[in-house]
């Protein structure tokens, strides 16, 4: 004997959409001192803004929403952008299942089975909107956060740069005087060899 | 030493037979057959073999020893060595190397025939065992044989009696490739062994890189991770630990990385018309992540030299240290211009 039966299926399904980018970028120091030299009072300047010191000798910082990360050994900038979002789906459906052997169980688990596999597509319809957005808002802020860590390094790298100069200046001999321009850009150092 | 009885009558010789046969077989790499035609039982109560027996058997494991050193470098340090380095490099003429074998090896083959016969749901766990030097070396011949084998499902096996043995976690290839290397401590048979063989490592490294093509490019980015940290570990070990055996081989690895065009960017690639059209900011992240890695290492090994350049001759390693910045004058700075060249060419071939 055959019947058709109502299953209703109420549940909670549940995604996460992640939305990852990252980019390198390997920073140019003049060579004024050996390149891991310059790579450690890069790293150094950083600390001084705030930026912390692993275990490894890299040296990272939270912007925003990118995770920076300099490696003083290969001078290269890390800039890592990561989101993660959680989307679930209530559902409380009816569906009509029909079964040729009046087998109620059967019936029930293929009831189940179909009602969540349509709700499956739709929260994955939705995880991908939601991906969309997330990249769209990823697009709309890369521009310009990019840049703001271009300038920020420059910065950096501009005081890194002038602090290896007094280093190799001390080296050289007695630094009698030192004046720096900043707006100019132009640092003055007098030895005494 | 290895206890043995006058008492004939507790062995059957058909077991000492057979047990010779057993050990033939795993040394010749007939791994089914050797764990399919012993038996447990076979072994004799607290490993109380004859004699003339374990007189043979501590012969076996010492050649097996020897051989897996003349087989990977022994014979061949004496070519790259120099004067005073020549003598200590020669394995088989050191008159201190005697390993010391004992019951525990015994017990360590009675455990691997436990584990094999055991259900694979419910596999037997081997006990921590006390094992000499001599045990230690032999295990790990075994385990190099395993992996150069490409034993997979024997070393998965196996793995908790093999991983007793510090030596085998720092082979590296996979499926080593995850194994931490951790601060060992190695006696003089160890360090005298693991310093004449190290052709068996070097090979390893060959084996990694010519088998990197043939996965994709996330997969060959992940390896390359994994070598990496390897590398950085053998670096700190041999640079923190004062583990010195180990200075030639990082040497040669940094020379094969010149000479098997790792620098190479298309090694890493999946798609050769990648390079026609313009490059994606995802390549430039690789290239740049993978020479980083390069770059890491060569830094490293300068960082060393610094430290063996220190020394000065009131130090304890003072003689150790001279001998491999010798090296570091032969193959290390000869090539060093080679490589930083290479190096900014790999690193300059996909800047957007």
């Amino acid at each position: 004997m055959s019947q058709t039966y109502k299953v209703r299926v109420k549940q909670t399904l549940r995604d996460t959409v992640n939305v990852g980018r990252e980019w390198r970028q390997k920073i140019d120091l003049l060579q004024l001192l050996p390149a891991d030299r310059m790579g450690g009072l890069l790293a150094l300047e950083l600390e001084k803004d705030g930026w912390h010191k692993a275990q490894d000798g890299k040296v990272t910082k939270k912007h925003d929403q990118f995770d920076l990360e300099f490696d003083p050994v290969t001078r290269q900038l890390k800039i890592v952008y990561e989101q993660e979002q959680d989307i679930k789906l209530d559902i409380d459906r009816e569906i009509d299942v029909y079964d040729y052997a009046d087998d109620e169980s059967r019936a029930n688990r293929e009831g189940h089975m179909k009602v969540i596999q349509e709700a499956d597509g739709e929260l994955k319809e939705e995880a991908q909107l939601l991906e969309k957005e997330m990249l769209k808002e990823l697009e709309s802020t890369q521009e310009q956060m990019l840049q703001e860590i271009d300038e920020m390094m420059h910065d950096k790298v501009e005081k890194a740069q002038i602090e290896a100069l007094k280093e190799k200046a001390r080296n050289l001999g007695d630094i009698q005087s030192i004046s720096e321009n900043i707006e100019a850009g132009e640092v003055t150092i007098r030895i005494k060899v | 030493m290895i206890s043995s009885t006058h008492n004939q009558k507790l062995i059957l010789m058909e077991d000492e037979y057979y047990f010779l046969l057993f050990m033939k077989r795993l040394k010749n790499a007939d791994y089914r057959l050797a764990f399919s035609y012993f038996l447990e039982t076979s072994f004799p109560e607290s490993m109380k073999f004859s004699k003339p027996f374990i007189h043979g058997l501590e012969t076996i494991f010492s050649n097996w020893i020897l051989e897996e050193a003349i087989n990977n470098g022994g014979w061949k340090r004496q070519f790259f060595s120099i004067d005073g380095i020549k003598a200590r490099k020669r394995f088989f003429e050191f008159s201190e190397f005697a390993p010391k074998f004992s019951c525990e090896l015994l017990f360590f083959f009675e455990d691997l025939l436990k584990i094999y016969n055991s259900p694979r749901r419910n596999l037997f766990r081997p006990p921590n065992r006390e094992f000499t030097s001599g045990d230690r070396l032999v295990i790990h011949c075994l385990t190099r044989e395993l992996a150069r084998r490409d034993r997979k499902a024997m070393l998965a096996l196996f793995e908790p009696a093999l991983k007793q043995v510090s030596l085998n976690n720092m082979l590296l290839q996979e499926p080593f490739l995850n194994c931490l290397i951790t601060p060992l401590n190695l006696d003089v048979d160890e360090q005298l062994f693991m310093d004449s063989s190290m052709e068996f490592f070097i090979e390893e490294f060959k084996n990694f890189q010519a088998s990197l093509h043939l996965y994709k490019q996330t997969d060959k980015l992940a390896r390359m991770r994994r070598l990496s940290i390897k590398l950085q570990d053998l670096v700190s070990w041999a640079h923190q630990h004062s583990k010195w055996c180990i200075t030639t081989s990082l040497l040669e690895i940094f020379e094969m990385i010149i000479d098997l065009d790792l620098m190479n960017p298309m090694r890493y690639l999946d798609d050769l018309n990648q390079l026609s059209t313009n490059p994606s900011h995802v390549i430039q992240n690789l290239i740049l992540e993978v020479s980083g890695i390069f770059e890491t290492y060569y830094r490293s090994l300068i960082t060393f030299h610094k430290h063996l350049s220190s020394f000065s001759f009131i130090d304890e390693d003072f003689d150790e240290a001279q001998h491999i910045l010798e090296y570091f004058t032969l193959k290390f700075f000869p090539r060093q211009y080679e490589f930083e060249s290479k190096l900014s060419e790999m690193q300059a071939s996909f800047q957007v």
